[in-house]
């Protein structure tokens, strides 16, 4: 019979293998003399390379690919921002909400980021809000690279690019090249099942068709635990990427079903379903120029039902519908300028909200809008050290004035593997049709924020690192803690990275401190927030073994304090651990801490619950 | 049972599978790249036989210099030696035989590859997405082991041939046959 170990046997006895393991690797001269066709056999130790940042240069941006999505087990896009530096991720009982340089949380100054798909927006329309849990409009593992580039880009992205941009770029046919498929089960009820399916074909035409489904307890993270003995959650998404020539198509959806069962007494449902299209092309129209153009389009819808045995059923529902057309010109004709034109223009022309009431009487709101967005940015090459860039981007929408988001950064990289970066921006925010109360609330402010921010930058071989300092100012409040004017922040950021033959080591720390009115701390805003990322292989990469730990320090929320807090997860990957198929098992917080943040929905008094959890996925790809 | 206990027993097995697992051929990205660099060379036909020194240019300074410096004094093509030599995007570049042009050098690609365009330099790129902006041959990692993908269309503009082995085992061959 297999003993039970505890979780500290199970790490030591992974750091015992991982040291005595490390198979022989073959060097450069010795593979030279080998045929091509035993050079494609051959497997490699993981890259020692750092992904590259496409995201503005003059940003300290964190860039995760998909080999950390699978080696880190990261299975939804909380769970990936949770391992960026600086980023704290928090949650209710129903949402993951995203804290950004110490704003952003459950009910407090959340959707300040925005998140773009392959170019293509994706918060709803009428929250301006992320789904980071199992509502996610796209699957994590469809993710190719992902990139966190903090500070104010709206001068360049426009609304939501307030504290920061998130980047995602998906994988594309060629990535898979055939189909691949995954069944997970795991604590807490949860169940997956994924199949995609990708090709390019020989007239280069390229496709990716990709479903999943999940069901869990309901809750929108694990590291909650389970509240509920009667709740269920069901969420499927849909994704679909064709590029020819220079065309593409690109369309998701998902859906989540959250359903609490206390039948015949009483249920309460709600969903979340968001939907994406977007058609483009990309081209040369005359030498030195490029252009890309782009029609898209939302949908978002929001239903609840409450169902009482006896007093009826209330219902609310709120849909929202856009498209906007977008352009981009590139001109690079110009001795050392790069340039880029754009242009926007976007109808959100259903934006609803219905409440029918237990006595089947309605009540609705109704508001639409319209916007307009124009911007010019040109990247100086100054010197073959120095750059930099300028940008400006005007904004109108509906019921306000036109607003201006300018933007300078100078980058100076004094010698090889060096680079300091200095910026200063403003960007703004517009209400959300939420916190315009569908039109009933017609004069609210546009939201602005200044940040300045300086970086410097090192990278050698297999070794980078990376500090920042930044401040920013955020006045003309939505909707303001009680009594704020504005909020003030300040932070320094630091992170190292090493690489070296298949081993990886990265650690960030974030010092941060955020006040409204120069003195009261903020809800949901640590003053520090750390992570620690290892992976090494044991038996080259048939077997790898990943840590990632957690640490958000003490902050408070709507009730109260939530004392500091670190989690520890592994991951481990046996690849072929079955003929052609690879077991992932992940342990989460494995050290078991309590769980603060929700406190209120535990049972008096708040001790907190212990919530280790472990998930296992088996997959396979079939070419 | 949680699901933690049972995932102990699953755990215990998959180390078990793995002591008792066949020892895998394992080679570091880097020097498996400058192999599949050299591998290449052999496999190409220029309009005009190249001539001593067979001219490797690197493009500026890149995570591979240390393993493409090995290939240093290496013979191919029947006996001609290879010199290395790193270049910037604005020095000449037509008397090179080879051009690498290094995923961490992209920025520099398009305007390199605007010169060069129908010149016989054979090109080769580790960076995702470059042979389809019209370098020849592209090496990508895909799982566990590196593959390449070739650009026929452009090598041909440039009088360059490869061999039909070579072609047999690349990934994906845009504009062949």
């Amino acid at each position: 019979m297999l003993q039970y170990h505890s979780p500290t046997t199970r790490l030591l006895a992974v750091l015992a293998l991982t040291l005595a393991g490390g198979a022989r690797v073959a060097a450069a001269d010795e593979l030279t003399d080998l045929p091509l066709e035993r050079l494609l056999d051959t497997e490699v130790v993981s890259a020692a390379r750092f992904a590259r940042q496409v995201t503005d240069a003059a940003s300290a941006v964190t860039v995760l690919t998909a080999d950390d999505i699978r080696t880190f087990g990261l299975r939804t896009f909380g769970e990936v921002l949770d391992q960026m530096r600086g980023l704290h991720v928090s949650h209710s009982l129903d949402y993951v909400f995203l804290g950004a340089r110490g704003l952003g949380g459950p009910r407090s100054l959340a959707g300040r980021v925005l998140l773009l798909v392959d170019g293509i927006p994706a918060v709803d329309s009428l929250y301006d809000q992320l789904y980071l849990g199992h509502d996610a409009l796209v699957d994590v593992n469809l993710i190719d690279r992902i990139e966190y580039a903090p500070g104010g880009g709206s001068a360049m992205y426009g609304n939501n690019a307030f504290l920061g941009v998130i980047n995602v770029v998906t994988q594309r046919g060629r990535d898979l090249g055939g189909v691949r498929a995954s069944v997970a089960v795991g604590d807490w009820n949860e169940r997956e099942t994924r199949v995609s399916w990708g090709q390019r074909l020989p007239n280069g035409a390229e496709w990716l068709l990709s479903a999943s489904v999940h069901a869990n307890n309901s809750l929108p993270s694990a590291e909650i635990g389970d509240l509920f003995d009667d709740s269920t959650g069901h969420d499927q998404r849909v994704f679909f990427k064709g590029q020819w020539e220079g065309f593409s198509l690109q369309a998701m959806t998902s859906q989540r079903k959250v359903l609490t069962d206390f039948r015949p007494a009483w249920y309460y449902t709600y969903l979340d379903r968001n939907e994406l299209v977007s058609l483009g092309h990309d081209g040369q129209p005359a030498e030195h120029w490029r252009s890309s153009v782009r029609l898209q389009a939302g949908r978002y819808a929001y239903r609840d039902g409450d169902n009482d045995s006896e007093l009826g059923t209330l219902r609310t529902a709120a849909s929202g519908v856009w498209w906007a057309l977008e352009s981009q010109f590139g001109y690079d004709g110009l001795e050392g300028h790069r340039m880029v034109l754009g242009a926007r223009a976007r109808r959100d022309p259903v934006m609803t909200y219905d409440l029918i009431d237990y006595d089947t009487s309605r009540f609705r709101l109704d508001d639409h809008r319209q916007s307009i967005g124009l911007s010019a940015e040109d990247e100086i090459s100054l010197t073959p050290d120095w750059r930099a860039t300028a940008g400006l981007r005007a904004d109108r929408r509906s019921f306000s004035p036109w607003t201006w988001s300018p933007r300078a950064a100078m980058v100076w990289e004094p010698s090889p593997g060096w680079a300091l970066k200095v910026s200063q921006g403003r960007a703004t925010r517009f209400a959300s049709a939420n916190e315009r109360s569908f039109g009933e609330q017609p004069d609210l402010p546009d939201e602005q924020v200044t940040t300045s921010e300086g970086v410097a930058e090192y990278r050698r071989d297999g070794f980078r690192v990376l500090g920042s300092v930044y401040r920013y100012r955020v006045a003309n409040l939505v909707e303001p803690p009680p009594g704020a004017s504005q909020i003030r922040g300040r932070g320094i950021e630091l992170e190292a990275e090493w690489r070296w033959r298949g081993w990886l080591l990265r650690g960030s720390q974030a010092w941060q401190r955020a006040a409204v009115n120069g003195e009261e701390p903020l809800q949901y805003s640590p003053r520090q927030v750390a992570k620690l990322q290892a992976s090494a292989p044991i038996a080259g990469e048939a077997l790898r073994a990943s840590l990632a730990l957690r640490h958000t320090g003490e902050y408070l929320n709507s009730e109260g304090r939530v004392p500091p807090r670190s989690l520890l997860d592994l991951t481990v990957v046996s690849r072929n651990a079955l003929p052609g198929l690879d077991l992932r098992v992940g342990w989460r917080n494995l050290l078991s801490q309590r769980e603060r943040s929700i406190d209120e929905f535990y049972r008096d008094p708040p001790t907190g619950r212990r919530h280790r959890s472990a998930w296992v996925e088996l997959s396979g790809s079939f070419r | 049972m949680s699901l933690l206990r049972q995932t102990s027993a699953v755990w215990l097995a998959v180390l078990l599978s793995m002591t008792a697992g066949p020892a895998f051929a394992q080679a570091d990205e880097r020097a498996l790249k400058a192999a599949y660099l050299f591998n290449f060379i052999q496999f190409t036909q220029w309009p005009v036989p190249p001539e001593e020194p067979f001219r490797l240019c690197v493009l500026g300074r890149t995570p591979l210099d240390e393993q493409l410096a090995r290939l240093e004094g290496k013979q191919v093509l029947n006996g001609l030696r290879i010199t290395v030599r790193h270049v910037g995007p604005r020095e000449v570049l037509s008397d090179c035989h080879v051009l690498y042009v290094d995923d961490s050098q992209r920025a520099s690609a398009d305007e390199v590859l605007t010169r060069l365009a129908g010149t016989a330099v054979l090109t080769i790129t580790d960076g995702d997405g470059l042979a389809d902006k019209g370098v020849m041959i592209e090496i990508h990692k895909r799982d566990t082991r590196l593959g390449f993908e070739v650009n026929l269309k452009v090598a041909r503009r440039a009088n360059l041939n490869f061999s039909a082995r070579m072609l047999k085992l690349a990934s994906y061959v845009a504009g062949g046959l």
